[in-house]
């Protein structure tokens, strides 16, 4: 079998493709994330970073196969929810996003109620 | 500064960049940085973690290997390497941990040096260096035999499977007209 890959970026320094527990393969092309799901053959996108935070520079995935993490040429890490395609959190962590993790253990606390 | 290499050990995410540094990140908290590991001079390619979690690998531009260990006893941040490898003479991105005997890494050089090397790992000995005549790119282990992948770019763009550990060559794959940058395998769970 064969996938096309356009636009990936031709570095030898960077690291733009891995495949997770989950059967998934991501991979980068220049500003975007996309996945293989290798059981169905179906593909989606993670994300699309700005122009001026790109490209990705580096992907992967975690040990539970269902969080990416994605480093840009910014210097940040962005961690991502395959599940929910849904930003967790960035490295450096920032303010805002702290909220959002925090507003979301709120919502399940209600929920659980 | 860009982040050109990540590595997950449960939930600490390492990552090495083009400032040179490898920082161990715990996701769960905010004040996310809880180590580092400061000795390369140049952009960080390479960082893969051991199975068991205790060691990490990181190779850079500036040719150099390192072997940290996660648990060595260090009272002043930042940590210091377990071992420092100096063999190769160009840019070190190929990493692969031997699947099937701890302390055993692969590791592969640039286009100005083209051997993959084969390193105890507990004691730093280089056990073996086999010259590819191409710039090593990536590496990967069979999970099931005791075989070694890898992938190549400047000359020849190919694909080598060796035997380990006589090395010999069981298979030469061309086909690709560029370099053959990125490998990975999958590990499904059963």
């Amino acid at each position: 079998m064969t996938l096309d890959a356009p636009d990936i970026v031709d570095d030898f320094y960077l690291n733009l493709l891995d495949w997770g527990i989950n059967n998934v393969l991501a991979i980068a092309l220049g500003t975007t994330v996309y996945l293989w799901n290798a059981s169905n053959s179906s593909i989606s996108e993670v994300v699309t970073v700005d122009e001026e935070d790109g490209p990705v520079t580096s992907i992967s995935w975690a040990p539970d196969g269902r969080h990416l993490a994605v480093g840009l040429d910014n210097s940040n890490v962005q961690l991502w929810d395959s599940e929910t395609n849904q930003m967790v959190c960035t490295l450096p962590f920032v303010l805002e996003v702290i909220y959002f993790f925090f507003s979301c253990d709120i919502i399940c606390l209600i929920i659980s109620y | 500064m860009r982040v050109t290499s990540l590595a997950w050990n449960h939930h600490l995410l390492t990552t090495g960049g083009k400032d040179a540094k490898v920082i161990n990140n715990d996701v769960r908290i905010r004040e996310h940085i809880v180590e580092s590991y400061e000795g390369h001079r140049q952009e960080v390619c390479g960082l893969k973690w051991s199975a068991s979690g205790q060691q990490l690998a990181s190779g850079g531009n500036d040719n150099l290997l390192f072997i940290w260990d996660r648990f060595m006893a260090s009272s002043n941040s930042p940590r210091h390497w377990l071992h420092k490898l100096e063999d190769h003479t160009a840019a070190v991105k190929a990493l692969a941990w031997c699947p099937f005997q701890s302390n055993l890494l692969a590791s592969g050089g640039g286009g100005n040096d083209r051997h993959i090397k084969f390193w105890n790992t507990q004691t730093g000995t280089c056990l073996n260096s086999v010259d590819t005549d191409s710039q090593v790119c990536a590496l990967q282990w069979n999970k099931h035999e005791r075989e070694l992948l890898s992938s190549h770019g400047f000359t020849e763009n190919q694909l080598i499977l060796w035997k380990y550990p006589s090395m010999v060559k069981m298979a030469e794959l061309s086909g690709h007209t560029s370099p053959v940058l990125f490998m990975t395998q999958v590990l499904i769970m059963n």
